[in-house]
């Protein structure tokens, strides 16, 4: 492998990366606050890029107006979700919530099966971010690619200044402390919960969205694999930390691009190269990256 | 008699069953059968999973894994070589594993066996995780399984999966090792080894002061989950006759999980009622996809809208039956075993010296929390280890007890070292302790408490309690065990209790159910933290006769952390006294009170809260009676 | 809450009763219409419901279809398989797309004695050591050596790669009698990658692949990700071909891979809209088809579907009799069918002896090149 290769290999680990970084940053929203492991959040992503094919595909409207309809149809979406299926279960053991998620999950994939037809969908990429620029040595580079993590780094500022400069940042941090002392605090927590959950779905539908854009077609199951990418992304980085998890859907990535670059014979292990290195980067900081070590009290 | 009346029962119904299944091919057509073995199946492998995480607490996310293993090796048992042969159509099969052949029942074990075997390489570096680190570490194990059986094409047949494996799965063969499944794990958890399991998921922490090396019960159960996931992966691939890698995606645990869930986390009852409605659900539902004629209005069939009402029965399922159907519920024939009661035999300890503690330092990072503590305990004292708040005595029980490691220092206990020791290798030894912040196995049985306290004087090993009817011992100890603990909660007052759940007890009783536990390990040395805190001066006057009591009717040695002063002086033979992690003084009371230090070290506090204000208070009122 | 469910479980209950009328042929669909492969599942139906519209009685019988769905998923097959057989009692049963779920249903109409018609089942292994299953569709050895006879024979080129999705049996064996073929006739095989079903990311393959620096890259993947995969190659710049399989054949391609497509080429069964001589079969289907969905153009999905209809509809009027045995014995001796993949003839191993076509995406449209004869 030259160097041109080895600095194409390293840009498409960095778009396919923050890609990763960025559903996994809108899952541990959830996840940090709620513990809940949100096995829903990889359908609302699809529910976000369907949004964007029916706005811009199907009633022809323009790029940035269709952006805008699907992060608050998606908000909207995962609002519902929290409200039917999450919020009655706030009380119950964790596993009832999972099993609920689980549920959702299933909903979601299947009712859009009914609704939108298993056959995959294109999604109209805007031309200005996808022509090539093309580097010396003939590598290239979409626009898109760079705006990914541009996209990805800005949010995870803003969402970082949101939680530790903010006050409903603080109620998201102290809730996931203690949920019942910040009741009792006179924090509203079903609020801030749905703030929590309005926000996942939201950057769940930015993710899905730039998603959809990268790999242009949208099918029901688009969202499976994403799914589990970031809930190992947000692990990676440690539970419940935003910089966490963006870090572990870079490491993600480039797991992947780089074992394929450097070993193309075993390209067919790839994921089990990602999955190693995970269980390895667990064994010896049992709690991620990023994670806060909790110490057992007693 | 109730015993022998509900040994009956279950032969009667399960005779009724087997002859049920004897006649089923011809009552039921071969739609119901396959249902019917996929029922078996799925509860196979729901108990499995079961016993993993709703008993033993750990979230496993990998049983799909474990069952590619079972699947594939039963099916490369059984397959004939001409059929390999026929079969690998892209890359060539090992010559070795061509005429590897062996028959079906023996398959079927072989394949258990492979998948525990897997399951315990995992558990050795995985199980220190906890929590969702665990989940994620299993389900990246199940999908590393995945890829190797996709990417090993001369071993597996890669993605083209095996086909052609006989159907053996028949209704007798299923039905059969759910029934032994089951057995083996209805006698496993009614154990005393079943309660650890479950103590172990109540309460890490508490579990390994009753002496259980709680990482080896964990490796053990999520061992035998893997053999179960194995074994139910094999009778599958019988059953369907071809298998590929797609088969075992994370979206079969899912299904294996919601089982459990829905059936009732930790229930054994639950897991079988799960089983029979979501798979007969998942078929009976088929009809919402064939077209409708009601009346005259009519429906096309929609393809999905199974799945889409059957995930929306899932939710409403789980919101108003959050715990699931049985909850931690079991089906009983209502059983009530005879209670015996022998006298607990207590060993006399000659040992002059009960414990030693030298020098001891612990640093965290850069703090101290205790630098430089000495003491001994002679035979039979009573000690209070006192001071202000944070001044590091229950850093000390830490240490002592063996969940922290001294940064220096060392400690004997009855003339040997046990500085480094876990904690359950301590409480082995012979030392027991309670906690500050009361740590009971809340949702099991006040009986069942202390029963687990008892379990490292048994000498039975895990295994015999899957078959209790061959290794009679388990049946023999369990039941002197069950009736020395019911001795000392009588001892205790708390035998009305004992079929009452832990954590519905009054506060001063579950305080006294921990040292029940704590006794049932038959310690030499007893830890008490806090004993009389949020007790009322009357409780706490009764505290005071039971601590010396227990001294004196279990021959004990007793360490213990107090605030109540009043408690401290009157019933301590001598007090050490820590501030700041300083060892700062020791003494008779009568020394400890005249001790200028002392006083100051509780009134030059900064931070003297409320409690410490108290315990002055007293201290000053009790002098002033004095003259 | 409890009186809801004892309602459901009734009205349950009462659709599972299945009715027995005798002057009706029942034929079963088992067909993934939900799950990973629904969208070639649902073409399929589709294609032998316009059939069934057509041909509404056989041997002056009404034929009932039962469709059930396996939802991509084997259990799910071998449990939809014996439903039909077991309640349903069907006399034939047509299905599926996927070779896994093939196997998994043809297992239990083995022994149960029922026929089954493969729309696009292309494994090898579906029909091996099986006396019920048959097929409308060639398999994958004669399709990837079809691949490789074009690329090599009739474009010249000597250096291929493949690209091939490691978890689905398809693909992989695609690849590997593509890879043989190639060598055989003297080309050089210089990269061989791999990825997994659901990845949308192929620039590490697709960047190993220009730095191996082949002339063409066999990609035998399903449309959508092929689609991608294209998308992603033209982004980095590749200067290969690709020449692909039938599951590439779907009218979504081009939508899905916009000019990425342009100059893609794929072996096929010889059957597409754009074909200039079409038999009579293919014409008629194509003008129905259009009436039906003027939206929608068929694929040889949608034909394989036709087709299967076709071949049992042809087998019971030779038998003369619904009985699940005669069907069966007649299916064995088709010859010569007229159908609109082409003339279908059954070969012992149960597979359909056909046309082998290739279509080329030029200018927008799929265009069909013609007709290429595999070196095996």
């Amino acid at each position: 492998m030259n160097l041109n290769i080895f600095v194409q290999h390293f840009i498409n680990a960095l778009s396919l990366g923050s890609l990763y970084g960025l559903v996994a940053v809108g899952y541990t929203m959830v996840y940090g606050i709620l513990r809940l492991i949100n096995f829903a959040h990889g359908d609302i992503f699809m529910l976000g890029a369907y949004f964007v094919y029916f706005a811009t595909i199907v009633y022809k409207l323009p790029w940035a107006v269709g952006v805008v309809i699907a992060i608050i149809g998606t908000t909207i979406c995962g609002l519902l979700v929290d409200r039917i299926a999450y919020k009655p279960l706030r009380e119950a053991p964790r596993i009832s919530a999972l099993i609920s998620a689980i549920g959702v999950s299933f909903f979601i994939e299947n009712f859009a099966v009914v609704v939108f037809t298993g056959m995959p969908r294109p999604v109209v990429q805007p031309p200005i971010l996808m022509q090539p620029i093309v580097l010396p040595g003939d590598v290239r580079l979409i626009p898109l690619g760079i705006l990914v993590p541009i996209v990805a780094f800005v949010l995870v500022g803003c969402l970082l200044w949101l939680l530790y400069r903010t006050k409903p940042g603080l109620a998201m941090r102290a809730i996931s402390f203690d949920i019942e002392t910040t009741r009792m605090m006179g924090v509203s927590v079903n609020r801030i919960i749905a703030l929590a959950f309005g926000l996942g779905s939201a950057l769940a539908a930015v993710a899905g969205i730039l998603w959809a854009l990268r790999y242009p077609r949208v099918e029901p199951f688009m969202g499976m694999t994403p799914g589990i990418k970031a809930f190992i992304a947000a692990v990676f980085g440690g539970i419940g930390s935003v910089p966490g998890a963006m870090i572990g859907g870079l490491i993600l990535g480039f797991v992947e691009i780089m074992s394929v670059a450097f070993f193309p014979t075993l390209s067919g292990y790839k994921d089990a190269f990602a999955f190693c290195l995970l269980i390895l980067i667990l064994l010896f900081r049992p709690t991620g990256l990023l994670g806060e070590r909790l110490e057992d009290k007693i | 008699m109730q015993r022998i009346r509900n040994l009956i029962l279950t032969i009667i119904a399960v005779v009724l069953f087997a002859f049920f299944l004897d006649k089923a091919p011809e009552l039921l057509n071969g739609y119901w059968q396959r249902i019917l073995n996929l029922i078996a199946i799925n509860a196979i492998l729901a108990l499995s999973l079961n016993l993993i995480y709703g008993i033993t607490g750990m979230f496993s996310l990998g049983h799909a894994g474990f069952m590619a293993i079972g699947a594939y090796v039963s099916a490369l048992l059984v397959l004939s070589p001409a059929q390999k042969n026929a079969m690998w159509i892209l890359e060539d099969i090992y010559p070795w594993l061509l005429n590897v052949n062996a028959p079906f029942i023996a398959s079927i074990i072989i394949a258990g066996i492979v998948a525990a075997f897997f399951g315990l390489i995992v558990a050795l570096p995985v199980l220190r995780l906890g929590g969702d680190y665990l989940g994620i570490a299993t389900l990246g194990f199940a999908e590393i399984i995945r890829i190797l059986i996709t990417n090993t094409a001369r071993l597996t047949n890669g993605s083209l999966g095996l086909k052609g494996i006989p159907a053996y799965t028949t209704l007798f063969m299923s039905w059969g090792c759910l029934g032994v499944v089951l057995l083996c794990m209805v006698c496993m958890l009614r154990s005393n080894f079943g309660g650890v399991l479950r103590a172990v998921r109540d309460d890490e922490v508490a579990a390994k002061m009753m002496g259980i090396n709680t990482f080896k019960v964990k490796v053990i159960a999520f061992t035998l989950g893997c053999f179960g996931g194995g074994l139910g992966g094999a009778l599958m691939g019988n059953l369907i006759t071809t298998i590929d890698p797609r088969m075992f995606m994370i979206t079969q645990t899912y299904n294996i999980l919601m089982i459990i869930v829905v059936g009732g986390l930790g229930s054994v009852t639950g897991s079988i009622i799960g089983s029979v409605l979501v798979t007969t659900m998942l078929e009976w539902l088929r009809f919402v996809e064939n077209p409708i004629t009601i009346g005259s209005i009519n429906i096309p069939g929609i393809p999905g809208m199974r799945m889409v009402i059957f995930s929306l029965l899932l939710i409403i399922v789980i919101i108003f039956r959050r715990e699931g159907i049985m909850g931690m519920r079991e089906f009983s024939w209502d059983i009530f075993f005879p209670k015996a009661k022998p006298k607990p035999k207590h060993e006399k300890s000659n040992h002059e010296s009960v414990l030693e503690v030298e020098d001891i330092v612990l640093r965290f990072g850069g703090l101290s929390a205790i630098d430089g503590l000495n003491f001994n305990i002679r035979h039979g004292q009573i000690v209070g280890l006192i001071g202000p708040n944070g001044a590091g005595k229950t850093s000390a029980f830490n240490v002592i007890s063996g969940f922290y490691k001294p940064t220096s220092g060392t400690i004997k206990f009855l003339g040997k070292s046990i500085g480094g020791l876990s904690p359950d290798e301590v409480c082995k030894a012979g030392m027991s302790r309670t906690f500050q912040n009361i740590r009971l196995f809340g949702h099991e049985t006040v009986l069942q408490n202390v029963m687990t306290g008892a379990r490292i004087r048994q000498k039975y090993s895990w295994w015999m309690s899957l078959m209790p009817f061959v290794f009679t011992d388990v049946l023999r100890e369990d039941s002197a065990v069950k009736a020395q603990a019911m001795n000392l909660l009588e001892q205790l007052g708390l035998s009305e209790f004992a079929e009452e759940k832990a954590s519905s007890l009054p506060y001063g009783a579950q305080r006294r159910l921990e040292i029940a536990r704590a006794l049932a390990t038959r310690p030499k040395l007893l830890l008490l933290d806090e004993p009389a805190a949020g007790m009322n001066p009357q409780e706490s006057d009764e505290l005071m006769k039971f601590i010396r009591r227990l001294r004196d009717e279990f021959d004990l040695t007793i360490l213990l952390i107090e605030h109540d002063m009043k408690v401290v002086m009157n019933v301590c033979d001598y007090i050490q006294v820590l501030d700041q992690g300083i060892h700062i003084a020791h003494g008779t009371p009568e020394e400890i009170k005249a001790n200028p230090r002392v006083i100051e070290a509780y009134l030059g506090h900064e931070n003297t809260d409320k409690e410490t204000d108290q315990i002055i208070e007293r201290h000053y009122a009790k002098k002033e009676g004095q003259k | 809450m409890r009186k809801f469910l004892t309602a459901l479980m009734l009205v349950l209950m009462l659709c599972t009763v299945a009715s027995a009328d005798e002057d009706v042929i029942k034929v079963g669909i088992f067909n993934c219409l939900t799950g990973q492969n629904a969208f070639g599942g649902q073409l399929e139906l589709e294609g032998t419901m316009l059939a069934h519209t057509l041909n509404p009685t056989i041997l002056g019988k009404k034929v009932e279809l039962v469709i059930v769905d396996n939802k991509s998923d084997k259990v799910e097959a071998a449990n939809a398989v014996t439903r039909l057989i077991e309640n349903d009692k069907v006399n034939a049963i047509i299905g599926t797309y996927g070779s896994s779920l093939a196997m998994a249903g043809g297992e239990v109409a083995e022994k149960a004695g029922v026929p089954v018609i493969g729309t696009s089942c292309t494994n090898p292994l579906v029909t091996q050591d099986k006396k019920y299953y048959f097929r409308v569709c060639f398999i994958d050895p004669f399709q990837g050596a079809g691949a490789a006879t074009y690329a090599f024979r009739n474009l010249g080129f000597k250096k291929a790669a493949t690209l091939v999705d490691m978890a689905n049996d398809y693909s992989v064996g695609l690849g590997k009698f593509f890879r043989d073929s190639f060598k055989k006739m003297g080309g050089e095989i210089v990269a061989s990658l791999f990825y997994q079903s659901g990845d949308t990311d192929f620039t590490a393959q697709l960047t190993a692949l220009i730095d191996a620096k082949p002339d063409i890259v066999f990609l035998p993947a399903y449309f959508a990700e092929g689609a991608i995969v294209l998308k992603q190659a033209k982004e980095l710049g590749a200067t290969f071909r690709f020449i692909g399989a039938d599951a590439m054949d779907n009218p979504e391609i081009v939508t899905l891979g916009g000019d990425a497509v342009e100059g893609f080429m794929h072996t096929t069964f010889a059957y597409d809209p754009s074909m200039p001589e079409m038999n009579e079969t293919a014409k008629a289907f194509t003008a129905e088809w259009n009436k039906i969905h003027p939206d929608k153009a068929p694929n040889v999905n949608c034909a394989l579907g036709y087709d299967a209809y076709i071949l049992l509809k042809d087998a019971i009027e030779r038998a003369g009799s619904a009985e699940p045995q005669k069907i069966r014995d007649a299916l064995e001796t088709t010859k010569d069918l007229p159908t609109v993949t082409g003339m279908t003839t059954i070969n012992a191993t149960h597979d359909a002896e056909k046309d082998m076509g290739i279509v080329e995406i030029r200018g927008g449209k799929k265009t069909f090149v013609g007709i290429v004869v595999p070196e095996i």
